[in-house]
């Protein structure tokens, strides 16, 4: 094969620019930390990043949704328990009451006294907020629900919150079922409005076992449905600590399709670094071979 | 023999070493230009005695040219479009973070914090904020595309204009080769050079547009382009002239693209090589590209708006139904050039079907719209119809830079075979020269002893 000189410099320069083009694009590498520059670097790595990283979203939205209604949920039990356990306070004092032939007017005034102090706790709590959101009136949560006679004026839709694929949680509560609202009152309270107005009328006989009955009807639902938000409580932690899991699973998915092998990248950037030092040396070496040394003396 | 005769023959001999010297001195001068093809002295007999720079002969290779025009042509389309395309997956590269993926998220981010708390008025805000973001995401994309245009179509009036430059200057070439005596020596040196002009000016060509050569019997050479069009005809060359025409990308949007043509014939699907098809091939794909954008604008924004203004929507004050939250800015279809968040308040926003607080029913629906296959996007949701365009992208840029790279290692073998076969080496040089020097001592030096002769002769009869 016959060689022209210029050929010597044009192959100089063709590999020349390989080696340096190498060197920058692992040096890139390194410095930006990503192995993917250019989405046409490994397409399929980016379409799948960029899922990863969509899904990684939506599971950081119901984290999200997770925070909030834990939050509310926690506010909505305790909020019930409070309620749950003075109505036990309240039925002991019932069950005194029924004791007609002990109590005199004086002592059921008392005891009638201490009914409608509890009685406005309950309401008070019944009507919980969370910043500015009215748990127990449904969706209609700009306003207080329940009124200081224990009516309720809220609605039976509730706020629900997607926390997991197919599964919404409560965000806000039906007061209706939460609180045990019969004809549009607090059963519970309704009953303490009848005892209060039996001992007001001086006719004692009047609070029977069937008021108790009733109350305890009441308390049954309270009951109810606070362990109906424990168990909700107990599926969304549950669904918590799954997203959690999974996050992490996307993360690392986005940063092996995305991230650059560090390790990888500099071991690369050596053997192109040789490469371009052998390339130069070589020429060095050979540009200089000519038979116009010897005819310069 | 007379001897005055031998010394005739042997001017004439150093006359032709002399000027096989001057050929060795034009291959060495001319060591480093790549377009020149060396030159060999050709020496004939002279009878009875003496010799004759016959030819100086130009070492070519018709065969491997052909070749590299042909190559050439074809890296440099690749090239081009690769290089083209560059910037435009600079637009949408999501890995280092331009690109509207994460935007995309944030929206739909911003959607459940409502889902979460309907009578959050700060998430409301929000969520009006990162619409915001999104639409100025889509305005910085399509400013970013249409600039490239503009850029593209710039630089493609600049390469029009040096193609005809080129045409021009080889019709000019082809005069002057036609004209161009090739029998003599000096004239056949000139007639060399014209040819080595020629070949430059027709690699030229041809990195920039589609080139078939015919060669004629007087070395002039034709040239054709798309669909047979002439550009070069003996000493007449024909004008390449751009001019652009209106395009519907669709939902209203208009852009202008470019129309090429060949002494008035309009050709411009039919360039298939060479940067300049190049260009107008990245031409068609940034309007493919603007309009898929532009499909991905309308549908988001009018499912969006569809969604909040529906019938039965509250908004937090409880009025329905609720207000759009996109609009177009000239009051007609919303587009990628129009498209701007309407001027809406946060508490207008209907998140609800019920003049409920806490109904979060309707923004629910808007949030599910992220998961949903749309009829409008070739049944895929919002996300994977970008992650399918930004892949399209890299996907096309991918192709033409494998193909570059094959045609560019094809491209570097045949101008490897030419130089080999045509470029100049100093060291043979220097041999030929070397061998040259001495005849011309040794002609030298038989007129030297003719002269002595003569001498002697002349000796004989004082």
């Amino acid at each position: 094969m016959r060689v022209s000189t210029n050929q010597i410099y044009h192959t100089f320069l063709k590999y020349d620019k390989t080696r340096q083009a190498d060197i920058a694009r692992y040096t890139n590498q390194i410095s930006s930390g990503k192995r993917i520059l250019t989405p046409s670097d490994d397409i399929v790595a980016v379409a799948k990043a960029l899922k990863a990283k969509a899904t990684g979203a939506e599971l950081d939205n119901y984290l999200n949704n997770i925070t909030t209604v834990h939050n509310r949920q926690v506010a909505a039990e305790t909020a019930l328990s409070n309620i749950y356990e003075t109505a036990q306070d309240a039925r002991v004092e019932i069950i005194r009451l029924l004791n007609h032939g002990v109590l005199d007017q004086e002592d059921a005034q008392i005891v009638d006294d201490y009914l409608q102090g509890l009685k406005k706790y309950i309401i008070d709590q019944a009507n919980t907020k969370v910043g500015d959101t009215y748990l127990f009136g449904g969706t209609k949560s700009g306003s207080a629900p329940f009124a200081s006679d224990g009516t309720y004026s809220g609605n039976t839709e509730v706020q629900t919150v997607p926390v997991s694929k197919g599964y919404e949680a409560n965000a806000t509560f039906n007061g209706e079922d939460a609180l045990g609202v019969k004809n549009g009152k607090i059963e519970i309270v309704e009953v303490l409005d009848t005892i209060h107005d039996q001992i007001q009328a001086g006719t004692l006989t009047g609070v029977n076992d069937a008021l108790l009955d009733k109350f305890d009807e009441g308390m049954r639902k309270i009951g109810f449905y606070r362990s109906l938000i424990g168990n909700q409580m107990k599926n969304v932690e549950d669904f918590k600590q799954q997203h959690e899991m999974f996050k992490t699973v996307y993360n690392d998915m986005v940063s092996k399709f995305e991230d650059a092998d560090i390790a990888e990248a500099v071991a690369k950037l050596e053997q192109s670094k040789v490469a371009y030092e052998a390339s130069m040396a070589a020429f060095n070496q050979n540009k200089d071979l000519s038979l116009l040394k010897y005819f310069a003396a | 023999m007379p001897l005055f005769n031998l010394l005739n023959i042997n001017a004439a001999s150093l006359n032709s070493f002399q000027k096989g010297i001057d050929l060795v001195n034009k291959n060495i001068n001319n060591v480093n230009n790549k377009d020149y093809a060396k030159e060999r002295a050709n020496f004939a007999e002279l009878a009875p005695y003496g010799v004759t720079l016959k030819e100086a002969y130009r070492v070519f290779d018709q065969r491997y040219f052909d070749r590299y025009l042909h190559e050439n042509q074809k890296f440099h389309y690749y090239d081009e479009a690769a290089s083209s395309l560059e910037s435009i997956e600079s637009i949408f590269n999501d890995v280092l973070g331009s690109g509207m993926a994460d935007d995309f998220n944030e929206y739909f981010k911003a959607a459940n914090d409502i889902v979460n708390e309907p009578d959050n008025i700060a998430a409301r805000r929000t969520f009006i904020e990162k619409a915001r973001v999104l639409v100025a995401k889509f305005h910085d994309a399509y400013d970013s595309i249409e600039n490239d245009k503009n850029n593209l179509q710039l630089s493609m009036q600049t390469e029009a204009e040096e193609i005809n430059r080129l045409s021009k200057q080889l019709a000019l070439l082809n005069k002057k080769i036609a004209g161009q005596p090739k029998n003599l020596i000096p004239e056949q040196e000139k007639l060399n050079s014209l040819l080595n002009e020629r070949d430059k000016v027709l690699k030229k060509l041809s990195s920039h547009i589609d080139v078939k050569i015919r060669y004629n019997a007087n070395n002039t050479a034709d040239v054709f382009s798309a669909k047979g069009h002439a550009l070069v005809l003996a000493d007449r060359s024909y004008e390449i002239t751009l001019q652009k025409a209106a395009k519907d990308l669709g939902h209203g949007l208009q852009t202008f693209s470019t129309q090429v043509l060949i002494n008035g014939v309009e050709l411009t699907g039919d360039f298939s090589k060479g940067s300049f098809a190049a260009k107008l091939h990245t031409e068609n794909f940034l309007d493919t590209t603007l309009t898929k954008l532009n499909n991905l604008v309308n549908t988001f924004a009018t499912k969006n708006n569809d969604i909040l203004t529906q019938a039965g929507s509250y908004d937090y004050d409880g009025n329905s139904p609720g207000k759009a939250l996109f609009k177009a800015s000239d009051g007609g279809t919303i587009n990628l050039s129009t498209i701007e968040v309407s001027d809406i308040k946060p508490e207008e926003i209907a998140a609800a079907k019920s003049d409920a607080k806490s109904d979060n029913s309707n923004i629910k629906e808007l949030y599910a719209l992220k998961d949903t296959p749309m009829n409008e996007l070739d049944g895929k949701t919002f996300e994977n119809y970008y992650i399918s365009f930004v892949a399209d992208i890299g996907n096309e840029r991918n192709k033409f830079r494998a193909l570059a790279k094959d045609s560019e290692a094809m491209v570097n073998a045949l101008d490897d075979k030419l130089q080999e076969i045509s470029g100049v080496n100093l060291d043979e040089e220097l041999v030929n020269l070397t061998q040259l020097q001495r005849s011309y001592e040794a002609a030298a030096r038989v007129i030297s002893v003719t002269d002595k002769l003569l001498e002697t002769v002349m000796d004989m009869i004082r």
